[in-house]
């Protein structure tokens, strides 16, 4: 793994940054590229989600398109996104396939984390490997967690050498197709407590000691390859931890914008691409009852109401992705910002997903449909992190003037 | 669109220092159903009711963003207040648009001489067909004489001048709509029935018959026909200026739902009631619907309303304004239905401003533009059907 330390001589030099200009036809491209690839990952979705299939082609064809480095920093040569730029991209690619999108986000919430007070060897480290189409991945969820990250029952234990870490790590999405894995787990020191000794290693895909426990075979995003991993005596160097002691949890939560607002536009792409499958299944239709599906009132005022449902998702997501997206001095409060947009968009697009269906009708819940695929998928919305009640937890107990971090929890 | 506009007032910060004494009287307004002579007075002597005029004749040139925040904080001390002098700040602004010597005498009459217009377009029999108006304009020497009825004719009891819709009829037998602005007449105008409504209780949103009024051409204000138009246009205007007030409400909502239960403390649990789980979810569903709506009225706000594309497109504008008041005033519903359900039994107290909020609020769902109109045009322009068409429907 000290290998991948050694940066490539090109990266050396600072390069030039983008004028505005090259910026803004860079962009125009990418864009461009992820809608055009989102129509083929759709065909690709109609082909392989009752399979299961990862989507190494989609990933693939991600990289290749120059997509998933986008978070190079600038000053390595790169990109740069902004996170409302990644969130148009989630949105666009959700467009075509959730499992695509919700499995690039993993990449763009820790690409697009990783930077800023990131130390210069982590950056160069991880992003030198994106420079050249790595694709990394980060399983949070620990074995018997209940998704709290804060209390991770994977250990990394202190030897000689490095760290020897032991657990099993659930969803871990996008692991067929990874190069990278952030690992997180408890440091088993004595003078550390929970959350403190929390600590994030990077591993390389294929390390000895890391295995799949059990393959991904889910009702909803079925093609993320989240699969549960086991991590059993994996090695790790010092310098694999990418965090000074004690700190992980601070970086966590001050990037809690990234994992909110990248997975909210996923599901929003989502019931965008619903609402327009609802128009595509009516424009131009008939029955034997009906001359013109389009002129019923039933179909119009659904419409109308997704309509403006997107319209109010898209809203409140831009204006997040924009304007809340420094944490500023007060961390928790940044934090329960973070989740109003996460908290309802989700909610919202479930509520979009089964108006078109409605709209769509009985062909629509007949086995591989676009529609039926959508509103499977778009039912993981409120579990993913924050889960909804937590996402409640945060947001209630911060605006009473609660810390939502102090325990015990409840009365 | 910028949001400041120069030399200018701040204009919210004159909604803040005006908003306590609204407050204390809102109550006793919503009680006796009274007008408040008192905080339109305030408004039109520190020069708030001027905000939408140019600063070409004499007022401040505010920006829609600035309005819209303005009339949000008015609007959480006392809505009825806040909707009485929406109709005013925000038609002055689109009043203004339409140039030529009636809008130039409106404003700097509203600059100078502390005017307040009250209008609208609501008559009995046109549900939200506001571009079908039956108020007849039938043309005599030297002007128009006007024959109808007008509904929820909001702040008319403050009001000096009135804007009025009707429709002349043209060569071809078709009604043409027009509309008047005019100093408010000693006669021809008769109230027909007092406002006494469930919510906005202090709007004086009078019911009026229009009986033989002599109105002279000069009040005529814009071009026959065109008004239609000239409406869709500006429109951003009128819908997110009505959707300001309603988050007005529900932020005044979730504050007050969070400033007691803070306080509030069970004897059961000896802790204020904050803690309670079900308190804290309820105030998260608030928030996180408050923040929706804001956010959205904000960009509808922000949205290009100026462009030649979107004015060349005036119906996708309308439409896409009118989506955003229906979206914003739901949420807003709903983030004070569920402050009732936090505040507990003591929200139905008279002496509680929810129960207000709560009744002022199902307003926004109500006042134009009619959510199913919004949602008749939005459907069927998204699914390719001609908007205007007859008949209505198929099937």
């Amino acid at each position: 793994m000290t290998a991948t330390m050694e940066r490539p001589e090109q990266a050396e030099a600072t390069p030039e940054p983008m004028s505005p200009e090259a910026r803004a036809a860079h962009w125009a491209k990418l864009t461009a590229s992820a809608a055009e690839l989102a129509a083929v990952f759709e065909q690709r979705s109609l082909e392989n989600y009752d399979k299961g299939e990862f989507v190494q082609r989609n990933i693939n064809d991600l990289v290749a398109a120059g997509i998933t480095a986008v978070n190079v920093p600038a000053d390595l040569g790169g990109f740069d996104a902004t996170l409302a730029e990644n969130v148009e991209l989630l949105r666009l690619i959700a467009k075509g396939c959730g499992s695509t999108a919700f499995t690039f986000a993993i990449h763009t919430i820790i690409t697009g984390s990783l930077r800023g007070e990131t130390s210069p060897e982590v950056k160069a480290r991880v992003f030198d490997a994106v420079k050249t189409g790595a694709f990394v991945i980060g399983p949070f969820t620990d074995e018997s967690s209940g998704s709290n990250w804060t209390v991770p029952s994977t250990v990394a234990q202190r030897v000689d050498d490095g760290f020897v870490l032991q657990g099993v790590k659930h969803f871990a999405t996008g692991y067929p197709g990874a190069t990278h894995l952030l690992i997180t787990a408890g440091l088993t020191d004595e003078h550390l407590r929970p959350p403190f000794n929390l600590a994030a290693f990077l591993v390389e895909a294929g390390a000895p000691g890391l295995g799949v426990h059990r393959e991904w075979d889910g009702m909803a995003m079925p093609m993320t390859g989240s699969h549960s991993l086991a991590i059993d005596s994996l090695h790790v160097d010092g310098d694999d931890m990418l965090f000074p002691e004690g700190l992980t949890p601070l970086f966590v939560m001050s990037r809690q914008q990234w994992g909110h607002y990248c997975f909210a536009a996923v599901f929003l792409g989502l019931a965008e691409r619903a609402y327009e499958i609802a128009i595509e299944r009516t424009k131009g239709r008939s029955n034997t009852a009906v001359s013109s599906l389009a002129t019923l009132p039933g179909i119009q005022f659904n419409i109308g109401r997704m309509r403006a449902s997107i319209a109010t998702m898209k809203a409140l997501l831009t204006r997040y992705a924009t304007e809340h997206v420094e944490p500023g001095e007060d961390l928790i409060a940044f934090v329960a910002e973070t989740c109003v947009p996460k908290y309802f968009v989700v909610n919202e697009a479930e509520h979009v997903v089964a108006t078109a269906f409605e709209v769509v009708g009985g062909s629509g819940i007949s086995g591989g449909t676009r529609i039926g695929q959508i509103w499977r998928d778009v039912k993981a919305g409120p579990l993913v992190p924050f889960t909804n009640d937590v996402a409640r937890e945060f947001i209630g107990k911060h605006e009473l003037g609660l810390n939502p971090i102090e325990t015990p929890r409840w009365l | 669109m910028a949001d400041k506009t120069p030399p200018g007032k701040d204009y919210v910060a004159l909604a803040r220092d005006l908003a306590p004494g609204f407050t204390a009287r809102a109550a006793a307004h919503d009680e006796h159903g009274s007008f408040p002579h008192e905080n339109l007075a305030d408004l039109v002597r520190t020069g708030y009711t001027a905000m939408t005029v140019p600063t070409a004749f004499g007022g401040g040139g505010a920006s829609l963003w600035e309005l819209v925040q303005a009339q949000s904080t008015l609007a959480e001390a006392c809505a009825s207040t806040a909707f009485a002098v929406n109709m005013h700040v925000h038609g002055l602004a689109m009043i203004a648009n339409l140039e030529g010597e009636t809008a130039e005498r409106a404003c700097r009459a509203v600059a100078t001489e502390g005017a307040v217009i009250a209008g609208g377009f609501s008559e009995p029999g046109v549900g939200g067909n506001w571009w079908h108006p039956t108020t007849e304009a039938r043309p005599v020497e030297g002007g128009y004489v006007l024959n109808g009825h007008k509904g929820f004719f909001t702040g008319f009891p403050g009001a000096t001048h009135l804007f009025l819709s009707a429709a002349v009829t043209d060569d071809r037998g078709l009604p043409q709509p027009v509309a008047f602005l005019v100093p408010k007449p000693d006669r021809g105008v008769r109230v027909t029935s007092e406002w006494n409504a469930a919510g906005m209780r202090a709007t004086g949103s009078h019911s009026l018959a229009l009986e033989e009024l002599f109105v002279a051409e000069e009040h005529l204000i814009g071009a026959t026909g065109a008004l239609p138009l000239l409406f869709m246009t500006g429109v951003h205007w009128a819908w997110c200026s009505f959707a300001s007030v309603f988050v007005g409400i529900a932020r005044g909502a979730l504050k007050h739902v969070v400033d007691t239960q803070r306080k509030r403390t069970l004897k059961v649990i000896g802790k204020p009631n904050a803690h309670l789980p079900g308190i804290q979810f309820r105030v998260a569903e608030m928030k996180t619907k408050l923040k929706a709506a804001e956010a959205h009225l904000w960009a509808a706000v922000h949205a290009d309303h100026d462009s030649p594309a979107t004015q060349a497109d005036p119906l996708d504008h309308y439409i896409e304004m009118s989506l955003a008041k229906m979206s914003i005033t739901r949420l807003c519903q709903e983030v004070v239905t569920i402050a009732m359900q936090t505040q507990g039994g003591s929200a139905l107290l008279t002496n509680d401003p929810l129960q207000r909020a709560y009744r002022d609020v199902v307003t926004g769902l109500l006042v134009p533009p009619v959510a199913d109109v919004t949602l008749e045009w939005a459907g069927k322009q998204a699914l390719g059907v001609p908007v205007f068409a007859e008949p209505r429907w198929g099937g």
